[in-house]
């Protein structure tokens, strides 16, 4: 099955294709048939791969460059669900291309084993040179790596404030294993993958979680990048069983009040607003929580969603995003929804948030479900959880 | 804004304690303005430290506007950042030495006031945090420097050592095999290479040379780079040579070169030895005067040493070094210089028994083992000897030469472990004897070692004393002994080691000449007695400063020039201050001198000799110089007794005369009871100073006895 919208201007055009891919013997096929999709016979600038984990990426990069061309700059990931037009779900193959003269792109890759930081600034070295008025950097990482904010941290270091960040972490459908990256025909794990997008026209970005806070705030006592340790100087685990409402003694044989945990994220409060971290694991052992980039010292709020709150989310999203383009329309958007955010919409859920962005925005949108978000348009910090980033081409 | 104004405590230590963490003050700083953008959502942190920008972001890989960052002033404001735009600032500062501010630039929106205590509390905590690390990596870099001299001592340790082993095997004959298997091991060990290589031509089949070698990987290539190659000779003939491999990704240095060669040498040695007894005797012995050489000398006393004997002090060694050798060689010529040595080589012989061993190690250095010296007394009367025959006048060439000798003493004792150790205490006492005074001898006695160990620790400590603030400078009146008024003060320089305590001028004063610091300290001591003068003068315009000034300093070209800015810097004019010299300087340095005086006088800066008497300056340097007044020193004064028949003031009265006839004042040093100032006064001596008057002072305790002892000013 193939779903196909190309849309564009003289100038710019982006197209998006998908096509099934429920196993790895599928992967080049479905490459091949995305691609062609979404390319038209055109000659694409950058096609963006997201593929279900349950097939080969290799073998879907090969179909995809078969079809887009072999010296096409691509890039792309392992997904947790896959968004093209009002197609959401599992087991799909996603190309997103884009092309027309008044695009610049450059691409880059970089092993997170030399560091977060070393890897964000590697992966945004390929910005050096792209000198249109509109710039975005667009990064894919392993979601399964903790401590995203070093990434961030080396990516703007390198980029500067001139340029918008945008991008999601690879997710593997919740088995929390393994993820993939892919930079040209090169498939790799625990790494960074960029593109450096430069363009005439406006490029822009939206965020919304549709979260809201439950309950008094609580401080950060001690975390690492990948931990939260302690709450108000408590064991992370009870403190934040214990204002869920959890009775005392919950254990790990607790699936209900395991669950309740995980579906409710924290929120950081900061000067340019809130920021949503998941908590993606409890540590009975331990009594901590999983849940990275959240300094010591933070004070945060407990979060709480339903499907209607964050339905909102998605409308606040579009609405920043099409701001953010100065009233020209897009002619393509790209969109980074977390993998929480499916999780409580459900399959009713995310087939309406499917339908609002393609109403709101009235262009092709290609995405995946990701393991955390990043968005950075003014400040210097762009991590997020639990949000929605739309990235959109005018 | 409320979360902003309640979050601003657990904010500032978030910040802190990541800004904290780091280990220098350059990814502080960098860690500062990374989080301070983060903390207030600003596109740009900077961290500017005295007027340099020491960190920013917010600008990707174009260079930061410096200048711009560093022209916002602490509050708020707006700037134009060039990359980013025109945007809202807030910035706030700190004042811990050195200052400094931090900065943040949002696009969209200003800085609320709650936002700017937050920043302040930021910048402060930054800039404490800066300062402790400032003092951690000086406190890291002494250690590392510690560390390192610990590291060269102990190569030279081991570098004697290996030496020493292949000298014991070649002067009992080990086969010749294991020698050079032992030099060729040492070379490489010491090196740090892989493989050191003997090429030897064989007469039985030229073209084909042999080769021993070590720890060479079978077939594995050599690493890229130029290898070191010193000769080896038989017989005084080139024979081949000794090869280095390239160290892994390194190269040689010229301590590389030299360490090959003296093992180069060892090979030399052994092979020679192999070859003929002839030829061993040329190898133990000095060429040039026939004495045994270093080698051989070990190898005996080696011996010595491990023969059974009853009793103790059965072996002694001298070890002697000519005085002066260098200046008489330079000027008499080389050839002279040889035959020299050989005249003092005879005469050291002279000195001996039969059985004694005299040996040349090279240059003007000689060594002397005695064996059976059943007395410490023997020791030190062939040491007396020695001195005594090496003093007398040689002919050389026509010409009368005069050298000396300083002989250090060692014996084997129990607690000396061998031949190297014995030969390291002798050496060391040779330095004490130096130090004594040239022409003399000492004996060895552990604390000689233990000074060596001080001395390496406090030249460490002494090269960051100013930036440590360990140094500081008292203040001892001198006063007009008819009425006890001050006319003046002297500048005395005072250390205080944090666990050393108190280190004496005359134990740091040397020191920091021998390592080059004088000229930083003494710089620093006049800038600070100047200072000193110049306060105290604003209400006595007729106070003088004396400073000290080492010979180091006044031989510094650039001397009169610092002296001028010091005197500019404080206001002050030139015959507020009196400069102080050692007489010995006049002797040692007295053509260079002469001109620098000059230069000084020039400035109205007046020039006193101090400790006058304790040198030997001839007259006719007093004539020459343009000296204005003479320090009478302590050790005359305190001969003045109590009662004026009973002491001994004929010193102290030569120079009043003398000072007298010369037009110079005289100032008595260290008077500690009236009847000494009483007698000095009836000599003729006007000015003095000591414990009497006054105790030297800190700054701070000066003017309270200035206003005491002086309550007019004598000037309104």
């Amino acid at each position: 099955m193939t779903d196909v919208t190309i849309a564009g201007t003289r100038t710019r055009w982006v197209g998006v294709g998908h096509a099934v891919a429920e196993d790895d013997a599928a992967g080049e096929a479905a490459g091949r048939e995305a691609a062609a999709a979404a390319v038209q016979g055109a000659d694409p600038a950058l096609v963006l791969v997201f593929a279900s984990p349950f097939t080969d990426l290799g073998a879907v990069a090969r179909g995809v460059r078969a079809q887009a061309g072999p010296d096409t700059p691509t890039l792309g990931c392992t997904t947790a669900g896959e968004i093209a037009g009002l197609t959401v779900g599992s087991g799909h193959v996603v190309v997103v291309a884009l092309g027309g003269p008044g695009l610049e792109i450059r691409t880059a890759s970089a092993d997170l084993a030399d560091g977060p930081r070393a890897a964000g600034s590697a992966a945004a070295s390929c910005m050096d040179g792209i000198d249109r008025p509109h710039r975005a950097l667009l990064l894919l990482y392993d979601g399964l790596f903790l401590g995203r904010s070093e990434i961030v941290r080396g990516a703007y270091s390198v980029a500067g404030a001139g340029v918008a960040l945008v991008g999601g972490g690879a997710g593997d459908e919740l088995a929390m294993r393994r993820t993939r990256q892919l930079h040209g025909d090169r498939v790799l794990a625990n790494a960074v993958v960029a593109a450096a997008i430069g363009s005439d026209a406006p490029i822009g970005v939206g965020v919304g979680h549709g979260w809201r806070r439950v309950g008094e705030p609580i401080v950060v006592t001690a975390s690492t990048n990948e931990r939260i340790l302690t709450l108000d100087d408590r064991p992370a685990l009870d403190c934040f069983l214990e204002r869920l409402g959890a009775p005392p003694g919950v254990d790990s044989t607790d699936e209900t009040w395991r669950i309740r945990a995980l579906s409710h994220p924290l929120g950081l409060s900061r000067p340019g607003g809130e920021e949503v971290r998941a908590v993606i694991g409890v540590d009975f052992e331990e009594r901590s929580l999983l849940c990275g980039d959240v300094p010591q010292g933070t004070m945060v709020w407990i979060m709480d969603g339903d499907a209607e709150s964050v339905q909102a989310g998605t409308g606040i999203a579009c609405d920043e995003m099409l701001a953010s383009l100065g009233g020209h329309p897009p002619v393509g958007v790209v969109a980074f929804d977390c993998a929480a955010r499916r999780n409580l919409l459900g399959p009713e859920g995310t087939a309406r948030e499917a339908e609002i962005l393609t109403e709101r925005l009235g262009a092709p949108v290609g995405g995946f479900y990701t393991y955390g978000e990043i968005a950075r348009t003014r400040g210097s910090r762009g991590v997020h959880n639990a949000t929605l980033v739309l990235l959109g081409l005018a | 804004m409320l979360d902003a104004f309640q979050q601003s405590p657990h904010q500032l230590v978030e910040f802190i304690t990541a800004v904290a963490a780091r280990e220098d003050g350059v990814s502080a700083a960098q860690a500062a303005a990374e989080l301070a953008s983060e903390e207030f959502d600003a596109e740009v942190g900077a961290v500017i430290v005295g007027d340099r920008l020491e960190a920013a972001v917010g600008f990707g890989s174009a260079p930061p506007p410096a200048e711009a960052l560093c022209a916002i002033r602490p509050g708020l404001g707006v700037a134009d950042l060039r990359g980013v735009g025109i945007a809202h600032v807030a910035a706030a500062g700190w004042d811990d030495a050195p200052p400094g501010r931090l900065v943040v630039a949002r696009l969209d929106r200003g800085f609320a006031p709650e936002e700017h205590i937050l920043l302040l509390g930021m910048a402060r905590g930054l800039g404490l945090t800066l300062r402790t690390i400032e003092a951690l990596e000086t406190e890291r870099r002494l250690r590392a420097e510690h560390q390192r001299q610990a590291e060269e001592l102990a190569e030279r340790q081991r570098l004697l050592e290996i030496l020493l082993d292949i000298q014991r095997s070649i002067s009992h004959r080990k086969p010749l095999r294991e020698i050079l298997d032992a030099i060729t091991a040492g070379a490489a060990t010491l090196l740090g290479v892989q493989r050191v290589s003997l090429v030897l031509d064989d007469a039985l089949d030229p073209g084909r040379p042999i080769v021993a070698r070590t720890n060479s990987p079978a077939g594995g290539p050599a690493p890229a780079g130029d290898a070191l190659v010193a000769s080896v000779h038989v017989n005084g003939r080139p024979a081949g040579a000794l090869v280095a491999a390239p160290p892994e990704g390194g190269e040689f240095d010229p301590a590389d070169a030299e360490l090959l060669t003296a093992f180069a040498e060892h090979a030399s040695l052994a092979l020679t030895d192999a070859q003929t007894l002839q030829a061993m005797q040329e190898a133990f012995h000095d060429e040039l005067t026939g004495l045994p050489n270093r080698a051989l000398f070990v190898g005996r006393l080696e011996q010595a040493l491990e023969a059974p004997r009853a009793g103790e002090r059965e072996v002694a060694v001298l070890f002697v070094d000519l005085d002066r050798f260098k200046a008489v060689n330079d000027s008499i010529g080389h050839a002279a210089g040889d035959e020299l040595l050989r005249a003092v080589a005879g005469r050291i012989l002279g000195c001996l028994r039969t059985g004694d061993t005299a040996a040349r190690f090279g240059g003007d250095e000689f060594a002397v083992l005695l064996e059976g010296a059943r007395s410490a007394a023997s020791a030190e009367r062939v040491a007396d000897r020695v001195i005594e025959a090496v003093r007398r006048p040689f002919q050389i060439a026509g010409k009368t030469v005069l050298v000396g000798a300083s002989i250090g003493i060692a014996y084997g004792d129990d607690g000396v472990e061998g031949a190297d150790e014995l030969l390291r205490n002798a050496d060391l006492a040779m330095y004490q004897a130096k130090r004594d005074g040239r022409g003399r001898r000492a004996t060895f006695v552990p604390a000689m070692l233990t000074a060596v160990l001080e001395r390496v620790e406090l030249e460490t400590a002494l090269q960051t004393a100013v930036a440590r603030g360990e140094l500081s400078v008292v203040y001892q009146p001198l006063v007009a002994l008819e009425d006890g008024r001050p006319t003046g003060v002297e500048a005395l320089l005072r250390w205080t080691h944090p666990t050393l305590g108190t280190v004496a001028p005359s134990t740091f004063v040397p020191i920091a000449e021998d390592i080059g610091a004088i000229g930083e300290i003494g710089r620093w001591a006049l800038d600070e007695a100047c200072a000193r003068a110049a306060a105290a003068r604003r209400r006595r315009p007729w106070l003088r400063m004396a400073v000290n000034v080492s010979a180091h300093q006044v031989r510094d070209p650039e001397f009169p020039v610092q002296v001028e800015a010091v005197l500019d810097r404080h206001g002050l004019p030139g015959d507020a201050l009196t400069l102080e010299l050692t007489e010995t300087m006049l002797v040692d340095e007295h053509g260079d001198a002469l001109a620098q005086m000059e230069r000084l006088k020039a400035l109205g800066v007046s020039i006193a000799l101090d400790d006058f008497g304790t040198g030997y300056s001839a007259l006719r340097y007093l004539q020459q110089f343009p000296v204005d007044e003479l320090k009478i020193d302590r050790s005359f004064v305190a001969q003045i007794g109590d009662d004026p028949d009973e002491g001994d003031d004929a010193v102290v009265r030569t120079i009043v005369e003398l000072g007298r006839v010369m037009g110079m004042h005289t100032i008595a040093e260290g008077i500690e009871t009236p009847a000494q100032a009483q007698r000095l006064q009836a000599l003729g001596c006007r000015f003095g100073q000591g414990f009497l008057f006054a105790a030297p002072m800190p700054a701070d305790r000066l003017e309270a006895w200035l206003e005491q002892a002086a309550p007019v000013c004598r000037a309104a």
